[in-house]
């Protein structure tokens, strides 16, 4: 199945819901006015709403608040990396009734980090790597032409130190193979003609070479 | 002979109340081992070192803020003699922790201390 390839932001927002499936020990957002806070009157904790202040994308273009360092929260975020893999391509073309169409297919490699904060941190970075072996986040991946290098490196506990205190913080990093697949509209030759002249510019030869079946 | 600023200090047009939280521990298993803060008032001038300034860092916007306090009561930073870690001290309901102290004994005897604001947004 061809999908267009994936941008940024659609990165962003595939891991943050994905993420999200990941049953990991996540803080809420306390603000009532807010439609996921559990404190808002509409909340409903038999179908609750995407916990989005749970998990956030990082590099937002005008920033965004900080969690305090009692919560638990994931930043992520994706970037393209290079890769041998990335090299190959397969290019084929395709007719149809009106048009002549390249597709070249080839393979992506993404890096997705996760920065994940708060006194649970340590083992909410160990679900998420232990969660992407399994079959169910797997398949949302794969939805998306996306596929799990499986040797993720072991998440790393490097707490930070600011506002006169250390954060609890683990960084964890996983690749994943996007299957990319590039369609163009292209022209090709449907005939080519073969003139020869002469040294007194005199036509001696035309030859018509036709499409081949 | 240098001016006695104590009066300054503890003048009530310029000072106002905070409380020094101070974070009494031991070593155990498992590292530092807090024990229940005591909660000191205490009165004295209360100035900013330095304004809410944003650092913006790949995952969010962390705000940094350090305020002065005076004070003829002793504030600490952390120390193994005395068994604490640095005074948290708290002022408008805002927690700021002590990262610098120093003692006027020469001006009768205040102490000052740069504190950092706690709270990361």
């Amino acid at each position: 199945m061809a999908t267009l390839p994936l941008v940024p932001k659609q990165m962003d927002a595939l891991l943050q819901s994905i993420v999200l499936n990941m049953n990991l020990q996540l803080s809420f957002d306390p603000n009532p006015n807010n439609p996921d806070s559990p404190n808002n009157p509409n909340y409903d904790p038999n179908d609750p709403p995407p916990n989005y202040y749970g998990v956030r994308c990082e590099w937002q273009q005008r920033g965004q608040p900080f969690p305090d360092i009692d919560e638990d929260v994931v930043f992520i975020r994706a970037i393209e990396v290079d890769d041998q893999y990335n090299r190959i391509r397969d290019v084929s073309y395709e007719e149809t009734s009106s048009q002549f169409i390249k597709i070249t297919n080839y393979t992506r490699v993404w890096e997705m980090f996760c920065g994940v904060y708060g006194p649970n941190s340590f083992d909410n970075a160990r679900k998420i790597r232990s969660r992407l072996f399994d079959q169910d986040i797997h398949d949302q991946f794969a939805a998306s032409q996306l596929y799990f290098v499986t040797d993720p490196s072991a998440p790393q506990r490097i707490p930070e130190q600011r506002n006169a205190q250390w954060w609890e913080r683990v960084d964890f990093a996983a690749r994943f193979n996007e299957f990319v697949t590039e369609q163009y509209v292209t022209q090709y030759a449907e005939t080519a003609e073969i003139v020869v002249y002469n040294e007194l510019e005199t036509e001696i030869a035309d030859i018509e070479i036709p499409e081949q079946p | 002979m240098a001016f006695e600023l104590q009066d300054v200090v503890n003048s009530p047009d310029l000072a106002e109340p905070f409380t020094i939280l101070r974070q009494p521990g031991s070593f155990g298993a498992g590292g530092w081992q807090t024990s229940q803060p005591q909660n000191i008032p205490a009165f004295g001038v209360v100035t900013v070192a330095s304004h809410k300034m944003l650092q913006m860092i790949p995952e969010a916007d962390r705000v940094n803020a350090d305020r002065m306090f005076l004070a003829e009561c002793p504030m600490y930073v952390t120390s193994e003699v005395n068994g604490i870690t640095s005074d948290i001290l708290v002022w408008m309901g805002v927690k700021y922790r002590v990262m610098a102290v120093g003692q006027y004994q020469n001006r009768g005897g205040f102490y000052y201390a740069i504190a950092s604001r706690m709270k990361g947004d």
